[in-house]
């Protein structure tokens, strides 16, 4: 029994819903509050709806991770549609507000509000520009697809190359642009990244590469996109993929302290008893890099969903996330899967296989010590060397013992 | 603890493996979870409960004996 009996939990996602799965399994049996923006019967999975929902061998009923059977045992009091506007802390009562007006007062509050895709300026209001991060937004991309000629994906991270992907598995033609010479370059290097651009090209995806976007053309619609080279591509959709922002906004002037995040200890604890943060919208300190870091990946809100959840019920810091980062992505058909954070710059070697091939193994290392490593199509490989990274393994040694 | 996974349901993203390589394996070329001990040890048990509820695809997880 957890010793918070009135628990808010702002955020119905993987992160939140995981929060309360494992709260329950627990034992905790007390009253728990969702509050979630979507008006959706369950979570989904997220990370399908640049993949397989925009290929369309999915369909949203595929992606929801709860039955409605499953949703009714947990026993929710469910605010669905409904946003978090603002938290008071006066020392005699916690309250959140809605965006309807309901003040709920509680003992314990966890702030799983999660991200939202950025939104550069030289978007603007035209027609058939897209963002990618709600089921509603993937479905009104798919529909548009369905009938768009010339498309254009704005920035080369992992949304945008797995949209590319996934536009061109439908058969239609697209082009990837982005100001880094390599697809994935700035999490996986210029060596990896040539491997992705091969792959992108072999499959028929255009790439722009090393060059930014200057403004979107159209008069209502979008019609083209100009690059800072001068250079216009034509476009009838265009998707912009450039990373996801915190929402955080409605903490502001709370006393919670945010900073690119909820800043969080390793038990997910903020600077105020009895709150705490998981998923995209937290920040948590990871002994593992002596600093505070954001992770919006989907391994990253199960392990700190259920480390909070231990932490409710124990009313204290029993538990603490030792986890290092990892998190996997698939283009045409092909599974890639990090485990660790290096930077562009380390050194990578291969352990098997070499780009262009069917798999391989890269593991990345600097100043001596094993950073990540990557598997493309090896989940095997990744498994057999990620005790490298956990362990800060020396790096002359890994890659002397290859 | 008797663990089951559910090779129909399974996506191959291993996280399994990366929980707990002693009880779970995969089939590369089948992208297909392989279970390699049915009923670890209870020294093992943390970890296999860890791996269970890491899957994506909810293709793991126990039954009673």
């Amino acid at each position: 029994m957890s010793r918070f009996e009135r628990i808010v939990v702002v955020g119905g996602s993987l992160a939140g819903m995981n929060v309360i799965q494992e709260l329950r399994r627990l034992g905790n049996s007390g009253g728990i509050t969702l509050i979630g923006e979507e008006k959706v019967r369950s979570p989904y999975d997220r990370t399908e709806l640049s993949k397989k929902l925009l290929t369309g061998s999915s369909d949203p009923d595929d992606l929801y991770l709860l039955t409605e059977e499953e949703i009714d045992e947990l026993d929710l009091d469910l605010r669905l549609g409904r946003r978090a506007t603002s938290l008071s802390l006066d020392p005699s009562r916690h309250t959140v507000t809605l965006d309807d007006g309901t003040v709920l007062e509680f003992d314990a509050l966890v702030v799983a509000t999660g991200s939202r895709a950025r939104r550069p300026a030289f978007m603007g209001h035209l027609a058939g520009v897209h963002v990618l991060r709600t089921l509603p937004d993937a479905l009104a991309l798919r529909t548009e697809l369905n009938s768009a000629r010339d498309v254009v994906v704005v920035g080369a991270g992992f949304i945008g190359a797995e949209v590319a992907a996934s536009v061109r598995t439908r058969g239609q033609s697209v082009t990837l642009v982005d100001p880094q010479p390599t697809p994935l370059g700035t999490v996986l290097g210029a060596i990896v990244g040539s491997h992705f651009a091969d792959l992108h090209t072999s499959h028929g995806t255009d790439l722009e590469l090393g060059v930014g976007v200057q403004e979107l053309m159209g008069d209502g619609r979008v019609n083209g996109v100009r690059l800072t080279d001068g250079r216009i591509l034509p476009a009838d959709l265009v998707v912009v993929g450039v990373g996801g922002a915190p929402v955080t906004e409605w903490l502001d002037g709370s006393g919670v302290e945010v900073d690119n995040g909820v800043l969080c200890d390793d038990g997910g604890h903020t600077n105020v008893p009895g709150i705490y943060a998981v998923g995209d919208a937290a920040r948590w300190y990871s002994d593992y890099f002596g600093a505070q870091v954001r992770s919006e990946h989907w391994n990253n809100a199960t392990l700190q969903a259920t480390v909070v959840a231990e932490n409710l019920i124990a009313g204290t810091k029993r538990s603490t996330l030792s986890a290092v980062p990892s998190f996997w992505s698939d283009q045409f058909r092909k599974r890639t899967q990090m485990v660790g954070c290096p930077l562009p710059t380390d050194q990578v070697r291969f352990m098997s296989g070499a780009p262009g091939e069917e798999r391989f193994v890269a593991l990345y290392g600097r100043d001596d010590r094993v950073t990540g490593v990557v598997s493309f199509n090896s989940p095997r490989g990744l498994s057999k060397y990620q005790h490298l990274v956990t362990a800060r393994a020396s790096w002359s040694e890994a890659i002397g013992s290859a | 603890m008797h663990v089951t996974a559910d090779a129909g349901r399974c996506r191959g993203y291993g996280s399994c493996m990366l929980e707990a390589p002693e009880v779970f394996d995969l089939d590369e070329d089948e992208n297909k979870v392989i279970l390699l001990q049915e009923s670890p040890p209870e020294s093992l048990h943390t970890k296999t409960d860890r791996a269970i509820r890491s899957c994506p695809a909810k293709a793991l997880g126990t039954r009673d004996e």
